[in-house]
């Protein structure tokens, strides 16, 4: 003891005081690799460390139908993982946010009754339902009903800006869009929302229920 | 100066607004309450959008369920590991007890030697049993030794 106090360069790299190192971090393109392998526990691993980002926007876009677009999403994702390459540049997260989108966009479609054209099927599709948005209960109505006047494609974009973050880079990487459209979709949908909270005078009741 | 139809320009424009601009905005809000009253409101909007809920209980095994993997390994729900002592402590420490053990008995045998013989005379003298019942009795001991051993060294030994 003596010997460790005074000179402490004789310490042994692991023993009574040093704590051990342990591989708790989730490294993403390690556990990519293991499931790439097959492996099952790495699968729990990434559909643990995903699934609120992912149910998040199969919620948004998909919403009553979030429960089969987030499964949906998993399953697309060990079918097409092959085709997803990291020295790309892409982030594993943002190529998984992107199929997510994908499926939960289909899954709408694929909910629209025959006979009926995609854009009026989604123009009558009015956005999150009441147990899609969370927040304080006041302003989860208010975003709900300032949405639901939001042209869908504006919606939806304007939805992801704020899920990943306000990241116009990454909503444009999931969307698939330019970088110019998404940000104007993002500018005129944050104006319709402002436009129907003042049009709702929302702001005078808030603050008169304060 | 800035009227409330700019203030909602800058509001939209959020984080792209140029710093004058916010300031002047800001200085709007402070005298027109009811654009402040917006600003507040739209603040609460961005937030509900921004919160993401955890996804129901149980989903990732639902998901599990459904991927075409082979059955799933668990891991053998043992205590959490200990990881006090480095390898050559814990065999030095079992080796210790062991010699311990064998010099406790030598030296009961070398000072006493008459009540080491009656000791060994007792243990003769116990109920006889037959041969698998003893080979059942010393092989479970000394398998429950090598298991006492390995727990001791996988609870005690951090592993690199």
């Amino acid at each position: 003891m003596l010997i460790y106090a005074t000179r402490p360069v004789l310490r042994p790299s692991y023993g009574w005081n040093v704590p051990m190192a342990r591989p708790s971090e989730f490294n993403e393109q390690d556990v990519v690799g293991r499931c790439r392998a097959g492996e099952q526990e790495a699968w729990r691993e990434l559909v643990t460390r995903y699934q609120d980002m992912v149910y998040a926007i199969a919620r948004r876009v998909a919403g009553p139908a979030a429960e089969d677009a987030a499964q949906e999403t998993f399953l697309r994702v060990f079918r097409k993982l092959h085709t997803y390459r990291a020295d790309g540049g892409a982030k594993f997260s943002s190529w998984l946010y992107r199929v997510a989108y994908n499926v939960a966009c289909d899954v709408v479609a694929r909910r629209r009754p025959t006979g009926i054209p995609a854009d009026e099927y989604e123009q009558r599709y009015e956005g999150p339902g009441p147990e899609e948005l969370a927040g304080s209960a006041e302003h989860a109505g208010l975003a709900r009903a300032a949405l639901a006047e939001i042209r869908p494609d504006y919606r939806n974009v304007l939805e992801l800006y704020y899920l990943t973050g306000k990241s116009y880079e990454q909503v444009a990487e999931i969307a698939d869009l330019p970088l110019g459209t998404v940000k104007s979709y993002i500018h005129r949908g944050k104006k319709a929302v402002l436009a129907s909270l003042r049009r709702a005078g929302v702001a005078d009741s808030l603050a008169g229920g304060m | 100066m800035m009227n409330c139809e700019n203030f909602t320009e800058i509001l939209a424009a959020g984080e792209d607004a140029s710093a004058p601009e916010i300031e002047e905005a800001r200085e709007h809000a402070a005298v027109c309450e009811e654009c402040g009253r917006l600003a507040e409101a739209f603040g609460g909007v961005e937030a509900a959008l921004a919160d993401v809920p955890p996804a129901p209980a149980a989903f990732a095994s639902r998901v599990m369920a459904r991927l075409p993997l082979g059955p799933e390994r668990r891991p053998l729900p043992l205590p959490a590991r200990v990881d006090l002592l480095p390898a050559w402590i814990f065999s030095g420490v079992a080796a210790a007890v062991g010699a311990v053990l064998v010099g406790v008995v030598a030296y009961f045998a070398y000072t006493d030697p008459e009540g080491f013989a009656a000791a060994a005379n007792a243990f003769n003298n116990m109920p006889a049993v037959d041969a698998t019942t003893f080979g059942s009795i010393v092989g479970a001991t000394a398998a429950a030794a090598v298991v006492a051993g390995f727990l001791g060294y996988y609870y005690l030994v951090p592993t690199e």
